[in-house]
C-alpha cells in the first residue's frame, strides 16, 4: 500500500461523504419545509434566505451542546452504539454507482453487501436501548429490532426478485439492463411493496413504533445528546437517503435517462432526481398517514405481505424462464 | 499485508472467543460473540470466499446473534445467580482439561498423519449414490477446480455464487438433499419439544 493509493481513498471517502452530509441536512429542511406546506403554516423561515441554513444552525447548536453520560449505563457500549449506526450507514455509499464506472467499490457482489452492512446496522440501535439503562430506550430498541428483522425478510426477498431479471448481484450491471425498461413497469406492485419496506426499514412514519412521542419519549435516543445523538441522527437520515437511492436504482434505472444515452453530468442529475422524488414520498406520507399500532405493524408484514411477496418469487422465475430471458 | 491482516484477525477471533466464556454478563458476552463472527467473517474475505463471508455475516450476524441478544436482553438474569452456578462447574476442570486433550491430540493424528481417509470414504459412498440416481459423475476436488481461478479463467469467469450454484445443484445435490433433512429436523425438534400434550385443546 504506497502513500498516493491511501491519500486517494482517503478523498474518494471525502468525495461521497461531503456531498452525503450535505444530502442529509437538506433532507431535514426539505422535510420540514414540506411538512409546513402540507399542514398549511410557513415552517422555517428566518436562517438564511427561506430557512436555507435552518439545518447548519441546529447542527451548530447540537454540537456546543454539554456531552451528558447518564450513570449506571454500560459507558463504552453508550458510546460505541451511534458510532456502528453511522459507521454502517456510511459504508454502505461506497457501492452506490453515481454514473458509468463512477463508483468506489465495484464489487460483484454488491448487493449482498449492503444487505449484510445493513444487517450489522441494526446492532447500533439494540445496543443503545440496553446500554442506556432506560426502560423507554429499551422498549424503543426492542421495538426497532423486532421491525427491522421482520422487515428484512420482505426486503431480500424483494432484492431477490430484481436479481431473477438481472442474474447478477452488481449494481452496475442491474442498472444497465434497465436500459430497456425500468423494472418498475413488470414489478409494480412489487415496487409499492419496496416503498412499504423501506418504510419500516428506516423507522419513519407511519411505521415510526421505535421513537413514537406519545409513549416512548423519543425511543433508544431517549437518553443521548450532543455528538452521539448527531450520529443517531445523521445515520437516519443517511438511511433514508440511502434506501430512496437503493430504489431508484433498483426500480426507476439508477443513473440512466430514458431514451438519451448519457454521459457525465447527465448521469448524476438523473439519479439525484429520482432519489429527491422517493425522498418527497417518504415525506408526503409522513404527512399523511397516521401511525399503526404494534400488532397491525406486525400482522401487515408476517401475514400479508410476506404471503405475496414468496408467492411473486415462485411466479416471477416462471415466467423468466418461460421466456428464458437469461 | 494480507498475511498480517490475517494473523491479526486470527488472534483476535481467538481472544474474544475466549472473552466470550469469561465476560461476567451474559449479554457483553453475546456482543464477543459477535465479534468472533465478524473476525471470522473478515478472515473468509480476505481470503477471497467473498460470498461465504458475507453468508456469515448476513445469517450469523444479521438473524441469529441479534435473536440471541434479543431474548438474553429481555431475560431477568441476576449475575450473582450466574456466578454461583458457575462457580460449582469449577470441580469439572479436571475432566475438561482431559477432553480438551484427548480431542485435540485426536485432530492433529487426523489433519497430520492420514489424509483424511475415512472422509475420503465417504465423500466416495456419496458420488456413486449420485451417480447411481441422477447420472453425474463428480471427482471430489471438483469444487477446488471450480473455486482455482487459474484453471478456467481463460475461457469463462464465473462468478462465485454461480460456481457454488452449479456444484451444489448438480454434481454435489445429495449433499444438499441431506442438509434439507438436518434443517427439517432442526425445526420439528423444537415442536415436538414444546408439544403439552395432556393441556392441549383438543
Amino acid at each position: 500500500m504506497t502513500i498516493n493509493s491511501t491519500i486517494n481513498s482517503l478523498l474518494e471517502a471525502l468525495i461521497v461523504i461531503g456531498p452525503l452530509l450535505g444530502s442529509i441536512a437538506y433532507v431535514t429542511i426539505a422535510e420540514r419545509k414540506i411538512m409546513g406546506s402540507m399542514q398549511r403554516r410557513i415552517g422555517p423561515n428566518k436562517v438564511g434566505y427561506y430557512g436555507l441554513l435552518q439545518a447548519f444552525a441546529d447542527a451548530l447548536k447540537l454540537l456546543v451542546k454539554e456531552l451528558v453520560l447518564p450513570s449506571n449505563t454500560d459507558k463504552i457500549l453508550f458510546v460505541l452504539a451511534p458510532m456502528i449506526s453511522l459507521v454502517c450507514g456510511l459504508l454502505v455509499w461506497t457501492l452506490i454507482p453515481y454514473g458509468k464506472g463512477l463508483v468506489i467499490a465495484d464489487f460483484s457482489l454488491g448487493i449482498v453487501t449492503i444487505l449484510a452492512i445493513s444487517s450489522v446496522a441494526a446492532y447500533g440501535i439494540i445496543l443503545a436501548g440496553w446500554a442506556s439503562n432506560n426502560k423507554y430506550s429499551f422498549i424503543g430498541s426492542l421495538r426497532a429490532t423486532a421491525q427491522l428483522i421482520s422487515y428484512e425478510v420482505v426486503f431480500g426477498l424483494i432484492i431477490l426478485l430484481v436479481i431473477f431479471f438481472v442474474g447478477s448481484f452488481n449494481l452496475t450491471t442491474i442498472i444497465e439492463s434497465q436500459k430497456a425498461i425500468w423494472y418498475i413497469v413488470p414489478l409494480f406492485p412489487i415496487a409499492l411493496m419496496f416503498l412499504i419496506a423501506i418504510l419500516a426499514e428506516s423507522n419513519r412514519a407511519p411505521f415510526d413504533l421505535p421513537e413514537s412521542e406519545s409513549e416512548l419519549t423519543a425511543g433508544f435516543m431517549t437518553e443521548y445528546s450532543a455528538f452521539p445523538f448527531v450520529f443517531f441522527f445523521l445515520a437516519e437520515y443517511g438511511a433514508i437517503v440511502f434506501l430512496s437511492t437503493l430504489s431508484s436504482i433498483l426500480f426507476l434505472g439508477g443513473y440512466l435517462v430514458p431514451g438519451i444515452e448519457s454521459n457525465g453530468l447527465m448521469t448524476g442529475l438523473s439519479l439525484g432526481f429520482k432519489t429527491s422524488f422517493i425522498l418527497f414520498l417518504f415525506i408526503w406520507i409522513r404527512a399523511s398517514f397516521p401511525r399503526l399500532r404494534y400488532d397491525q405493524l406486525m400482522s401487515s408484514i408476517w401475514s400479508k405481505m410476506l404471503p405475496i411477496v414468496i408467492a411473486f418469487s415462485i411466479l416471477i422465475p416462471c415466467i423468466v424462464k418461460a421466456f428464458e430471458i437469461y | 499485508m494480507n498475511s498480517l491482516l490475517l494473523d491479526l484477525l486470527t488472534f483476535s477471533s481467538v481472544l474474544s472467543a475466549i472473552l466470550v466464556i469469561t465476560a461476567r454478563s451474559p449479554v457483553i458476552a453475546v456482543i464477543f460473540l459477535i465479534a468472533v463472527f465478524i473476525n471470522l467473517a473478515g478472515y473468509l474475505i480476505l481470503l477471497g470466499i467473498n460470498f461465504i463471508g458475507l453468508a456469515y455475516i448476513m445469517v450469523y450476524i444479521g438473524a441469529i446473534a441479534i435473536l440471541f441478544l434479543f431474548v438474553i436482553m429481555m431475560l431477568n438474569i441476576r449475575l450473582v445467580e450466574i456466578s454461583e452456578i458457575g462457580n460449582q462447574y469449577n470441580k469439572n476442570i479436571p475432566l475438561a482439561i482431559i477432553i480438551a486433550s484427548v480431542l485435540s491430540y485426536l485432530i492433529s493424528l487426523n489433519t497430520i498423519s492420514s489424509k483424511f481417509d475415512q472422509i475420503y470414504l465417504i465423500t466416495a459412498l456419496f458420488d456413486k449414490v449420485n451417480f447411481w440416481l441422477a447420472g453425474i459423475t463428480s471427482s471430489s476436488n471438483s469444487l477446488y477446480i471450480g473455486f482455482n481461478s487459474t484453471y478456467n479463467n481463460i475461457f469463462v469467469n464465473y462468478d462465485e455464487v454461480q460456481v457454488l450454484g452449479a456444484m451444489l445443484y448438480s454434481s454435489h445435490g445429495l449433499y444438499l438433499v441431506l442438509v434439507s433433512f438436518i434443517l427439517l429436523l432442526a425445526m420439528i425438534g423444537p415442536i415436538i419439544i414444546t408439544l403439552d400434550k395432556k393441556n392441549s385443546p383438543q
